[in-house]
């Protein structure tokens, strides 16, 4: 038990404390001791309860009452923060995307735009005549399907910027992969970056998508800076694969022939505020609230790299297997 | 003009070009959905006016209005982005319009220049 560790790490147990040698009663002592114990692991919601002696045992479960509300306290605090940053980091990456966005929006409202200015000339011209009736039909489905791709576009930065709920759910990793690129593909492909996809098909995960999502995007941002850096605007390759490793484990890497780490800057690269870009171009964030998202999971995250060669980083997660169906 | 004018459409996009090529649909219209097949073109043919992107995927559009004003001096330059930090006065260039713009206001400034050369 964690009691009984806590225990040998100090060369010491409650029940060496010989009862003759306490001007307490032994019961009280016991459930303060027991307590601090719990309140050593991070279970902090109990309290001793005071007798009505008011005696030392009771000062000092007092103490141990102040001190448990107090760290309560400070680990709600830290709880908070720590969802803020992450809400912050989100914001970020989102900011990183975001003149990508809008080049991607302005496309298909400049047709939406164009379209009806078209349409409305040819009727003002006396285009309801049945010959030209097709041509509008036309003009108005190409302006819809701009408005359909606006509309994923649009809903999707709404999803992704809400401050999401804590929960995670059984989902399919290709489907967070892919909803990522959703929000980076114009900014990859004005780079002359192209993604390869390699998933294996139906893998799941306990996810909590908007946040996974977020790793992937600071990956894939990181991977389109390292690629800009070695080879300017001739553009890159990115590769995205997902394995299962085995069977309860899933892996996911992200590879670009990007410029590279050396190992000095490979080993600090989830560390918070470590960046290479200048300033004000990166917040040295994304990569450590990543690590924290991914541990969130129940996950690990890791970099290979070499100075001039590109990198990988590698995502394991457990894997959620759905309940087999269709059998007695 | 007696002629019908020529003009060069660039865009990454096929549905811009799509959408152009119906509002200039009086003009003799050519496109290229990048800078390097566009150069090829103004290489080998004569245009009147260039509409071109500047961000595009295998190189800028600001090199091929280099290379369009190195080949063409003559030729009316309309630049169409959706970045606002481009520099939007370039003396190349006779007028930047930001996306998402008006057909019928690009259509008029391009007959509008057009008529006075």
């Amino acid at each position: 038990m964690v009691r009984r560790s806590l225990h040998r790490e100090h060369q010491w147990t409650a029940g060496q404390v010989k009862p003759d040698e306490l001007c307490f009663d032994r019961a009280r002592f016991q459930a303060v001791l027991d307590l601090i114990e719990d309140m050593a692991v991070g279970e902090l919601w109990q309290e001793i309860p005071l007798s009505q002696d008011r005696d030392e045992l009771d000062a000092l479960s007092h103490g141990v009452n102040v001190l448990s509300s107090e760290l309560r306290y400070r680990l709600k605090e830290l709880r908070e923060a720590q969802a803020s940053l992450i809400h912050s980091g989100k914001l970020a990456a989102l900011g990183e995307v975001s003149s990508g966005l809008a080049h991607e929006l302005n496309n298909p409202l400049t047709i939406v735009t164009g379209y009806v200015e078209l349409v409305r000339q040819r009727l003002q011209s006396g285009g309801t005549s049945a010959v030209e009736l097709p041509e509008l039909t036309t003009y108005l489905e190409k302006a819809q399907r701009s408005l359909e791709r606006m509309n994923v576009i649009i809903q999707h930065i709404m999803e992704f910027a809400h401050e999401s709920r804590p929960a995670k759910e059984p989902m399919l990793l290709a489907e967070v992969v892919e909803k990522s690129l959703i929000l980076i593909s114009e900014q990859l492909r004005l780079k002359s970056i192209h993604v390869a996809m390699d998933l294996q098909a139906g893998l799941m995960a306990q996810i909590n998508p908007s946040k996974l999502e977020q790793v992937f995007i600071n990956l894939l941002t990181n991977a389109r800076d390292a690629i800009v850096e070695a080879h300017g605007e001739s553009g890159g390759q990115i590769h995205v694969r997902s394995s299962a490793p085995s069977q309860s484990e899933l892996e996911i890497e992200v590879c670009d022939n990007g410029i590279g780490m050396d190992e000095d800057t490979r080993s600090k690269v989830f560390h918070p505020f470590f960046t290479t870009k200048e300033v004000g171009k990166g917040t040295g964030l994304g990569l450590s609230i990543s690590h924290g998202i991914v541990q969130d999971h129940g996950g690990t995250i890791g970099c290979v790299s070499e100075r001039g060669h590109g990198a990988v980083f590698r995502i394991r997660l457990p894997r959620y297997l759905p309940p087999e169906t269709g059998r007695s | 003009m007696t002629a019908r004018p020529r003009l060069l459409l660039v865009d990454d996009e096929i549905e811009i070009l799509e959408l152009l090529t119906m509002a200039f649909h009086d003009f003799e219209v050519e496109t290229a959905v990048n800078a390097e097949s566009a150069a090829e073109l103004l290489r080998t043919k004569h245009f009147d006016a260039l509409i071109t992107d500047i961000r595009m995927p295998g190189g800028s559009g600001l090199t091929l209005i280099d290379h369009a004003k190195t080949q063409r001096p003559g030729m009316a330059v309309f630049v169409m982005t959706g970045h606002h930090q481009e520099p939007a006065s370039d003396a190349r260039v006779a007028k930047w319009l930001l996306k998402p713009f008006s057909v019928t206001a690009l259509r008029a400034t391009v007959l509008d220049v057009l008529a006075g050369r």
